[in-house]
């Protein structure tokens, strides 16, 4: 790894659990895991930050837990998107893309 | 909707915290194992892999507190914990605790005992219904006046009082009364108590209910009455009565001339004068059956009344002066006094009648002691500023003192707010037993106080309530 992993940028976190988990239910590790490896190893997210929010996401309705078996035959507590998440994940993508843009196109405009 | 969420999330993590807590607990250790495993199967030994997962995670305890942290119930949770744990700290420095409570303590109850006296002297008003109606009548800038004064409150004479009922349109009744002592020793020795004279309307004005009997009306205050009625006060009843039924119909004398009692006035009236109480009360036309051929009934240099009315629906207070303006010059030209010479009768005849805010009614007490009051209640207030100052400073002394347990605290993963709270929580908690020390001390300090300005003769008496 040549650069330290950076912090996220502020309040996309939240954004960032909700997209990896709309394919399937995952348990904690495992979202920090795939958050990790998707992000080439830019974002390490660690327990202090990732809990949480897990709490906080479930308090607002947007996720839901369970406890199911693991492959290698432990308990976990598994987090699924509820229907009001998926809707929170395609506004917050939107909203994203938006200031995303916005902020390369401030960046790429020449002085 | 996400409120409700929310609201049941935190009732189910206060009552069933255990539950949430073991929940919490293994998800954590799942995510360690994990961790563990995944960095044993990357090729690291199992002591390299647990050492390095643990740096990961940081501490466990610190990262449940996080967790809790982001909802609302643990804020009740942890409060009740500090709050315990403040009073815990309390018990292991009783001198610091005795410090605290009695210098807080001691400001606050001189300041609670002044502020009862300025309540009752200056602030609350008489204890009749509709207050803000009453009307003090007194004759404006009356320099250059002569005659007996013969009371605490001597404004007017008995003439000029006949002459203002007869002729006041503003108020749909007016009253006079003035104080005086009444020995009501059958023989003997003198045996003084506080008595007022009152026109018949005095109690039906300010709306005074008997509590016995019935009170005083204008059909007892006939002029050149015989014999009439006297009524008692509540406490005259309780204390030289016992509070009998039987009082009623019995005979009290007043300089050796007999008066029935007819009624007892409510608990809570005291008279229009605050700052005093009263034991007897005896209409306007009893005045020369008792004082006799010194009587100042008939004489038109006798300065004995106070007069209060109460304005009629409507009028202000504005409206009743100038209507008493009007009234003013035939007034006095039909009581001037007959023995004043030309210079007497100039400034008798120039007087005005003025109405003046009677809510608070008459009081000697207040004119001298107000200002005095005002004083002392900023100088306690100074001093209880003094002493929340020195309490800081003993609270920073420790703080510094604390300093190493804070940064332990802080490493095993307390949040710095959590820290704040509970430092705070320790000071707090022996806020109520200052208030109570304080209260305490108020009630002592204002029962010394008003009595020192006492005498034999001429008793204080101030309504102080008592706060809870």
């Amino acid at each position: 790894m040549a650069h330290k992993p950076s912090g996220l940028v502020q309040g996309t976190l939240d954004m960032l659990i909700l997209k990896t988990l709309q394919l399937e239910a995952m348990h904690g590790y495992g979202i920090a895991m795939r958050i990790e490896q998707i992000s080439k190893g830019v974002f390490q997210v660690n327990p202090g930050s990732l809990f949480p929010a897990f709490r906080r996401l479930e308090r607002a309705g947007w996720l839901k837990s369970e406890w199911r078996d693991t492959q290698n035959n432990r308990r976990a507590k598994y987090y699924a998107l509820t229907a009001l998440g998926r809707k929170q994940l395609t506004g917050e993508t939107r909203e994203w893309a938006r200031q995303a843009a916005a902020i390369a196109r401030i960046l790429e405009a020449e002085s | 909707m996400s409120l409700l969420r929310n609201l049941a999330g935190g009732l189910r993590g206060l009552f069933r915290k255990e539950q949430v807590e073991r929940e919490m607990d293994e998800e954590l250790g799942g995510y360690l194992d994990t961790a563990v495993n995944e960095k044993m199967r990357r090729g690291m030994s199992r002591e390299e892999a647990m050492r390095a997962a643990r740096i990961e995670m940081g501490g466990a305890e610190s990262v449940k507190e996080q967790v809790r942290a982001v909802s609302w119930e643990s804020l009740v949770e942890t409060l009740w914990q500090d709050l315990e744990f403040g009073l815990r700290l309390l018990r292991f420095n009783p001198a610091f605790a005795a410090a605290a409570i009695l210098s807080l303590a001691l400001g606050i109850g001189a300041n609670t005992a002044i502020f009862q006296l300025l309540d009752a002297v200056r602030l609350r008003t008489l204890p009749v219904k509709n207050p803000e109606q009453m009307v003090k009548i007194n004759i404006d800038h009356r320099n250059g006046a002569s005659g007996n004064f013969t009371t605490r409150y001597p404004e007017l004479t008995y003439g000029q009082w006949e002459k203002i009922r007869a002729q006041q349109q503003a108020f749909s009744s007016v009253f006079a009364w003035g104080p005086n002592l009444f020995n009501i020793a059958p023989g003997g020795e003198v045996h003084n108590l506080q008595g007022l004279w009152v026109s018949g309307e005095f109690f039906e004005t300010q709306g005074v209910e008997p509590a016995l009997g019935r009170l005083l009306t204008p059909a007892d205050d006939r002029p050149n009455c015989n014999s009439t009625g006297a009524v008692i006060s509540h406490s005259f009843w309780k204390h030289q009565y016992a509070g009998e039924n039987s009082v009623i119909g019995r005979t009290l004398t007043i300089s050796r001339h007999p008066f029935e009692i007819i009624g007892v006035t409510a608990p809570d009236f005291y008279g229009v004068e605050v700052g005093r109480y009263f034991d007897i009360a005896v209409p306007l036309c009893a005045e020369p059956i008792i004082v006799g051929e010194d009587s100042q009934l008939r004489q038109a240099t006798g300065w004995w009344l106070t007069a209060m009315g109460r304005l009629k629906p409507g009028w202000t207070l504005d409206r009743a002066a100038a209507q008493l303006r009007a009234i003013s010059p035939g007034i006095f030209e039909a009581t001037l006094p007959p023995t004043f010479n030309p210079e007497q009768a100039r400034h008798y005849l120039g007087y005005k009648l003025g109405a003046f805010p009677g809510d608070s009614g008459s009081s000697e007490l207040r004119r001298n002691f107000e200002n005095p009051l005002w004083f002392l209640l900023a100088l306690a207030g100074l001093v209880l500023l003094i002493a929340s100052a020195n309490l800081a400073n003993l609270m920073l002394a420790r703080a510094s003192a604390r300093e190493k347990e804070m940064g332990m605290r802080m490493a095993v993963g307390a949040s710095r707010g959590r820290l704040i709270r509970q430092t705070a929580c320790g000071k707090l908690s022996p806020c109520g037993n200052r208030r109570r020390v304080g209260g305490l001390l108020a009630r002592s300090v204002s029962q010394i106080l008003v009595p020192s300005l006492s005498t034999q003769n001429d008793p204080l008496f101030v309504d102080l309530r008592w706060w809870r």
